[in-house]
């Protein structure tokens, strides 16, 4: 797996509100940036 | 031929001490909590096969001890309570550490924990003490109870395991409630009540104060705000949490909760199989279980109150109430209600060792229904 770094801001606060895990929030970010292409 | 075999099944069951539908109702929450194994495990059947080795051998002791005649458990109550707080004192010298906890004594071929006996052993010494005298029992036979309860719970709480130890307490606690022990300590009810509150809080003051280490502090810390650390102690009970919640009315399918096949959940096949479990079948699945605990709960008090002597009475009300507790206790753990112990769900979570145990009590419960207790020895 590719090791990626993530620099974030206050925004990023509402995708943890539901599940407070890294790897939640990694993968709806992921998620939501496939939606958009 | 066939009225022959009848018959001889019928002889076999008459002298086989054995309660069918109590058998009937664990073989369902069993299947049910395989069910929910096999999904937690990520749909492979290994953990299965375990777990139902673990079932057969635990039905084994069962069948075995229901055959015991509840005279021999009482006549042999002091040389067991004996033998439990020997091993118990061993495991505090010579135990095997694990988890940051010495519970385990190592036995060459097996590792057992004398903590997990002791949650049988504790509720038939006090059962045989109390049932000796009059009821409700005299100042005596209580203080006895008492300090053989706490003597347990304290070696117990060493190890240390204050999760095991304080329900191991409550398990005795109940035979005193079940004998009629009165709290009435002065005549003026509200005096009592003043004075037993006071008791309380200021027991309570010296157990946080000078009794519980720091984790166990931050475990109820944790409790009254998980969100306080949700990467760190807060994080078992958030992920339970949403897991639950997220179940709906009937769950997102057997394999599909994101929580549990994600490994979000930790400890997904011991502790918190009830959050698989709720995620997955949702509030029907969890009405189902809820409900078969019920029954079993039910059968269980209705069998231990149809016995004839003190003795029968009180152990096996307490083993109903004691399974009781551990219901309640994993599934307050789970959905936020109580601090994280360490208790599995009783017949669901995987593990053999409170199975044995669990299984044990049941025997007991069906041969204190089964077997007569002879007349000029009951009271």
């Amino acid at each position: 797996m590719k090791q990626t770094n993530l620099l974030t801001f206050w925004n990023f606060y509402a995708i943890t509100r539901y599940n407070h895990d890294n790897r939640y929030m990694v993968s709806v970010y992921q998620l939501s940036k496939q939606l958009k292409q | 031929m066939i009225a022959f075999l009848y018959k001889k099944i019928k002889l076999f069951y008459l002298y086989f001490k054995i309660d069918t539908p109590l058998l009937l109702l664990i073989v369902m929450i069993a299947a049910l909590g395989l069910l929910t194994l096999y999904s937690s495990s990520g749909g492979s059947l290994g953990p299965v096969y375990k777990q139902l080795t673990h079932f057969a051998l635990a039905t084994c002791v069962m069948l075995v001890v229901a055959q015991i005649p509840p005279l021999y458990l009482k006549r042999s109550a002091p040389i067991l309570i004996v033998i439990g707080i020997f091993l118990l004192i061993m495991v505090l010298f010579f135990g095997t550490s694990g988890g940051g906890a010495q519970r385990w004594l190592n036995l060459g071929l097996i590792k057992f924990q004398p903590s997990e006996m002791m949650k049988v052993i504790v509720p038939i010494a006090i059962a045989s003490i109390l049932s000796e005298r009059t009821m409700p029992p005299k100042t005596i036979p209580t203080l006895i109870s008492l300090g053989a309860i706490v003597s347990v719970v304290l070696l117990i709480a060493k190890q240390p395991d204050l999760g095991t130890s304080l329900l191991i307490g409550a398990s005795g606690v109940y035979v005193l409630f079940f004998s009629g022990v009165s709290v009435k300590l002065l005549k003026n009810p509200w005096l009592n009540f003043g004075l037993l509150l006071s008791l309380a809080s200021g027991a309570l003051y010296v157990v946080w104060n000078f009794l519980l280490i720091a984790y166990q502090k931050n475990r109820i810390l944790t409790l009254l705000d998980p969100g306080s650390d949700p990467l760190g102690s807060g994080y078992h009970i958030l992920q339970s949490k949403i897991a639950i919640g997220s179940g709906g009315l009937t769950g997102k399918g057997l394999g599909q909760g994101s929580q549990s096949q994600l490994d979000f959940l930790p400890e997904d096949s011991t502790d918190f199989i009830f959050s698989v479990l709720a995620e997955e079948m949702g509030f029907l699945g969890v009405l189902l279980l809820l409900i078969l605990y019920g029954l079993i709960i039910y059968r269980c008090f209705s069998l231990s109150l149809r016995c004839e002597d003190n003795f029968s009475k009180l152990l096996g009300a307490s083993l109903s109430l004691i399974f009781f507790t551990y219901v309640f206790v994993n599934i307050a753990m789970v959905s936020g209600l109580l601090p994280v112990v360490g208790v599995p769900l009783p017949l669901v979570s995987y593990g053999g060792s409170s199975l044995m145990t669990l299984m044990a009590s049941f025997g007991i419960i069906m041969s204190i229904h089964k077997h007569k207790v002879p007349r000029y020895l009951q009271r």
